[in-house]
């Protein structure tokens, strides 16, 4: 949004890059210029062609001065020395390290006349000056000198002009130089000028925009914190709610590392099951099953197919009781863990077993009901079919039952029954399978008995309900009972029902014959 | 290769010294007599007369030397490094007993050149008549340089005081 033309901007950044560039490619070429310049400058070294021409011919003429002095001269000889100095003052003067002090080539040098010229005054004032040493007659040489010099210095005076001319140009040429020189550094620093202007104009455009960005930056950072902590808040909120509902459940929940161990979360229920006030560090599921061996196979479960559910299995080794388990396999902050329901079912598991008792169970006698004599008889009966053993069925009945019930009421009758029911417990075997059919008529199964044994444990029967009268309000009251017996060996493929039937019939015989017998 | 080249250059140099020196010897003048004036020293006295003094080499030599070795500015035509033996300037002039203003030094060849005192304080100039033990000829701008310690100043570097250093002195007036 802040940059609507992004090519144009990296087209001005690269130029402006460039332009830096070139701006200090022309820095350093100015740098170089000027110390060209300084360097040039570090020592004096004016050019003095033109005092030095004018010296020499000055001196000229201060000469011809001392010569012309020497001839009319009072003493000769303090002129002759003097003149030997001016000879020598001259002479210094055209001598080629005083013409070019500096460098090997000075105006002078490069004027074809004046070299002429200074050549003609060295070669005089050399031959002058051995003259005046040796001559005889040293003023006739002044005088000559005195004749001479005029000449000298008039060609003097053409070289000092041409020294001024040339002197003058070199200068100017000089001057020219400089002013290029200096026209260029103009541009260069006027390039330079443009250059920063145009960079300064840049930055501080950038800096606006930055400002704009890092404003913009600034409130979308504190519209993302303040988002950053309601959503926070909403979490901390919810985890909060969450823990609550979790605690407050009736159901045991926990949430542990898969690997490890560790609790990362555990309610208030299960650690009160656990009979523990604070969290433990280290918890596994397979130790809180009583069944070890049902308990890996309950974590290899969960393992292999990510979630069991329901079992039912007994919890808390120290404390069991029958507990509905779901666990699933979660991932928690990229590790394993293990979520665990659980619900206690003892109450549940309580209240079947009661119902299953009563679904079984005669009220009046405790012993099998019907449909029990015939659930537990079948199997009985299959075991003794598996191990060819013999077996055998009595079916009895009270005698004169009504007779009882009307003479002495029906709580006596009731009272008739529960007698034999515990003359039945007490004579027979544990594992004898005795059952209350309906009224007055009781089935019992004897597995493994043979006739013989069957016969005389139906005798002892007969015998011991004869001889023990029901105790009733009104007085005791004689009982007696009729048994029908019926005994298969283990060949036959007879059922229960066609067991119950034959003896049945025998009943009906014995009752026929005269009541409180045995028939088979 | 480089052992060559400097023996080479070694060699050339040698027949350079050999041509000079013979050459010297040929246009060589007559060095100054000990006894004859070198330097004119001029003044005004306390009542305003006009006082000189003539010295000669020996009555330099009877001066207070001082010897300095240094490089003179290139412009001033006297190449290389040298050993300047003479009398300091404020020396001189104590010979007049006279306090200066300036010195005006003035040369065989007509040039001059005015030394203020403050040049004498701050840069004790150097009035010297041998180099490298050897008295000055005229040719070689002798008899006498003035030596200002280009050396040892920084500040030197500049025309006023290469016009000072004036060579061929024959006169110095205490002004």
């Amino acid at each position: 949004m802040l940059f609507k033309n992004p090519t144009p901007s990296g087209w001005l950044t690269e130029g402006l890059l460039v332009a830096v560039i070139l701006m200090a490619a022309a820095t350093l070429f100015a740098l170089r210029i000027t110390q060209l310049e300084m360097n040039n400058s570090a020592a004096p070294n004016q050019h003095h062609d033109l005092w030095h021409a004018t010296n020499i011919t000055l001196e000229l003429h201060n000469l011809a001065r001392v010569a012309r002095q020497a001839s009319t001269a009072n003493d000769p000889q303090d002129a002759i020395d003097e003149l030997a100095v001016r000879f020598e003052v001259l002479r210094s003067m055209l001598s080629p390290s005083e013409l070019s002090p500096q460098t090997p080539q000075t105006l002078i040098q490069l004027l074809p006349n004046a070299q002429q010229t200074f050549n003609t005054i060295t070669e005089r004032l050399d031959t002058w000056s051995y003259r005046l040493e040796n001559s005889a007659n040293p003023l006739q040489v002044a005088a000559e000198v005195a004749a001479q010099t005029d000449n000298l210095a008039e060609s003097m005076r053409h070289v000092v002009l041409a020294v001024h001319i040339a002197s003058t140009n070199a200068q100017d040429q000089n001057r020219i130089t400089h002013h290029q020189r200096f026209a260029m550094l103009n541009w260069i620093l006027l390039a330079l000028l443009v250059g920063i202007s145009v960079l300064v104009v840049k930055l501080i455009k950038d800096r606006q925009v930055m400002k704009r960005l890092s404003a913009h930056l600034e409130s979308l950072n504190k519209r993302l914190e303040f988002r950053v902590s309601r959503r926070t808040r909403q979490l901390a909120e919810s985890k909060a709610l969450l823990m609550f509902i979790l605690d407050a459940s009736p159901s045991e929940a926990a949430l542990v590392n898969a690997e490890s161990g560790d609790v990362l979360f555990i309610n208030k229920t299960l650690l009160d099951k656990l009979g523990l006030n604070t969290a433990p560090d280290r918890l596994f599921l397979k130790d809180l099953l009583v069944d070890t061996h049902k308990g890996e196979v309950f974590v290899d479960e969960l393992e292999q197919y990510g979630r069991v559910d329901n079992w039912e299995a007994q919890v808390m080794p120290h404390k069991p009781y029958w507990s509905s388990l779901s666990a699933k396999l979660v991932e928690i902050e990229g590790k394993l863990a293990h979520l665990l329901w659980g619900f206690d079912v003892s109450e549940h598991r309580k209240l079947l077993d009661l119902l299953e008792t009563q679904a079984n169970t005669d009220s009046l006698t405790q012993l099998y009901n019907r449909r029990a004599f015939y659930k537990f008889g079948e199997q009985v009966l299959d075991g003794c079919k598996r191990y060819d053993h013999p077996c055998s069925v009595l079916m009895i009945d009270i005698d004169h039952f009504k007779k009882i019930n009307d003479t002495y009421g029906h709580a006596v009758g009731d009272e008739a029954i529960c007698s034999l029911s515990r003359t039945l417990r007490e004579t027979l075997r544990e594992a004898d399978i005795i059952g209350r059919m309906g009224g007055e008529e009781f089935a019992v199964l004897l597995p493994h008995t043979d006739r013989e044994q069957m016969l005389e444990s139906a005798e002892r029967l007969r015998q011991a309900v004869a001889e023990r009268p029901v105790q009733s309000a009104a007085g005791e009251v004689p009982m007696s009972i009729s048994i029908g017996a019926a005994v298969f060996g283990a060949h036959h493929s007879t059922t229960l029902e066609q067991m119950l039937v034959a003896a049945d019939d025998a009943l009906y015989r014995a009752k026929t014959a005269g009541r409180n017998r045995v028939e088979i | 290769m480089q052992t060559r080249s400097i023996i080479g250059c070694i060699g050339v140099i040698t027949i350079l010294t050999l041509l000079t020196s013979m050459l010297a010897s040929a246009t060589e003048t007559p060095l100054p007599v000990r006894s004859k004036t070198l330097l004119t020293l001029h003044w005004t006295d306390a009542q305003g007369a006009a006082s000189k003094t003539r010295l000669t080499l020996q009555d330099l030599d009877n001066l207070p030397q001082t010897t300095r070795t240094l490089e003179l500015p290139e412009s001033l035509g006297m190449k290389g490094r040298h050993s300047w033996q003479g009398v300091s300037m404020s020396e001189l002039i104590k010979l007049s007993g006279r306090s200066a203003e300036s010195v005006r030094v003035v040369a065989l060849n007509g040039y001059y050149a005015s030394v203020p005192f403050d040049d004498l304080n701050n840069y004790d100039p150097l009035v010297a008549y041998r180099r490298d033990g050897k008295t000055l000829s005229i040719r070689e701008k002798g008899p006498i340089i003035l030596i200002y310690p280009f050396n040892k100043f920084k500040v030197l570097n500049q025309q006023t005081y290469i016009n000072r250093s004036v060579w061929q002195i024959n006169e110095i007036h205490i002004e």
